[in-house]
């Protein structure tokens, strides 16, 4: 399964258990945004998502067993380093995230020479009031606090462009995860981290990552990964 | 509780929190796991620095020396810990299992299309 590597923009996608979405997600990036090269990873899913894969000839690193996001993404990211790309995009598999903006997310890296691009709700939106963007806030005034007031108004977005450096960084090191902690460490690293406003869907169908008992577990290891791990790994 | 008894306790956790940030410096734990560790601790030095805590739930439950009731919060804690263990155990040998199982396939897969 060698590929020719024609383009230096690699879209991944995890996906556990998406098979009612994944056939719209990935023939929309397929037909519209031919310039992108994409990689489905298949996180151990026990629904149709390798079939739906395999009958439509998609590209997807298929992973045996479930090894949640932040595995599936370290996988999407070794892919990308393996292969030599530039600039990895994680991407939902749920349709949530338009690839369109893609885009404009590459325009900025460019333009600014930063290191992650984060595909932002918030920019210029005020956030709902709702049980999770309380969490959202906590997590952005962690981060504002430990980084010398740096403002990331969306944090927990699951759409970010990466550049070869964090390709390298996300996809070697054990403690780096695609979550805000990261975004903090890394801010404090030295790394540059820029913001594009973009417009997401609510899902259609399968179900999230996130359910009440894991946010309560996923908040208190991004605080505690931000407030006091971040010191010392 | 004697103080000797508590100053005991707060040096123990110190050291246990040192020790478990530098496994986390060295990538030989992921920070989630050091979590418990060190909430471990801080109870630890929470209960040398106000022993009335133990007062308290001893005076409850009959136990008259104090200093029993620590073992036993220890030892039922750490039994927790060694149950989740087991749980995860349980689940990477399973892991394992359907891990060298695809493997296998995959290969058996592999040398098939090359002959063709």
């Amino acid at each position: 399964m060698k590929r020719v590597n024609r383009n230096k923009v690699l879209l991944v996608i995890p996906a556990y258990n998406e098979a009612d979405n994944l056939e719209r997600v990935i023939n929309h990036i397929r037909d519209d945004f031919p310039q992108y090269d994409y990689v489905v990873i298949n996180d151990g899913s026990t629904d149709a998502t390798r079939k739906v894969c395999a009958d439509n000839n998609y590209n997807i690193l298929d992973l045996p067993v479930n090894v949640g996001l932040t595995g599936a993404i370290k996988a999407g990211f070794r892919y990308a380093n393996y292969y030599s790309y530039d600039y990895a995009v994680q991407i939902d598999g749920d349709g949530q995230h338009d690839p369109k903006y893609v885009v404009d997310m590459l325009e900025r890296m460019e333009k600014t020479n930063c290191d992650i691009v984060i595909g932002s709700r918030f920019v210029n939106k005020k956030k709902p009031k709702t049980a999770r963007m309380i969490g959202n806030n906590v997590i952005e005034f962690a981060v504002w606090m430990t980084t010398k007031g740096t403002k990331i108004h969306d944090t927990t977005s699951g759409m970010r462009l990466f550049n070869k450096k964090m390709i390298k960084q996300f996809g070697y090191n054990i403690h780096y995860s695609p979550e805000p902690d990261s975004l903090a460490y890394l801010i404090n690293q030295g790394a540059k981290i820029e913001e594009v406003q973009v417009e997401m869907k609510e899902r259609t169908a399968g179900v999230s990552y996130l359910n009440f008992s894991s946010s309560v577990w996923y908040m208190m290891r991004t605080l505690f990964s931000i407030i006091i791990f971040q010191w010392f790994r | 509780m004697s103080i000797y008894f508590r100053a005991l306790l707060i040096c123990v956790s110190l050291l246990v929190v040192f020790y478990v940030l530098r496994k986390i410096k060295k990538l030989k734990v992921r920070m989630e796991d050091s979590i418990f560790w060190l909430l471990f601790a801080a109870g630890l030095v929470l209960i040398a620095i106000f022993p009335q805590i133990i007062f308290f739930i001893g005076n409850l439950f009959g136990i008259i020396s104090p200093a029993n009731l620590v073992f036993l919060i220890i030892i039922a804690l750490a039994l927790f810990k060694i149950f989740t263990l087991s749980m995860q155990v349980s689940l990477l040998l399973e892991q394992v299992k359907v891990l060298s199982a695809e493997l296998a396939l995959r290969t058996v897969k592999e040398t098939k299309e090359d002959k063709e």
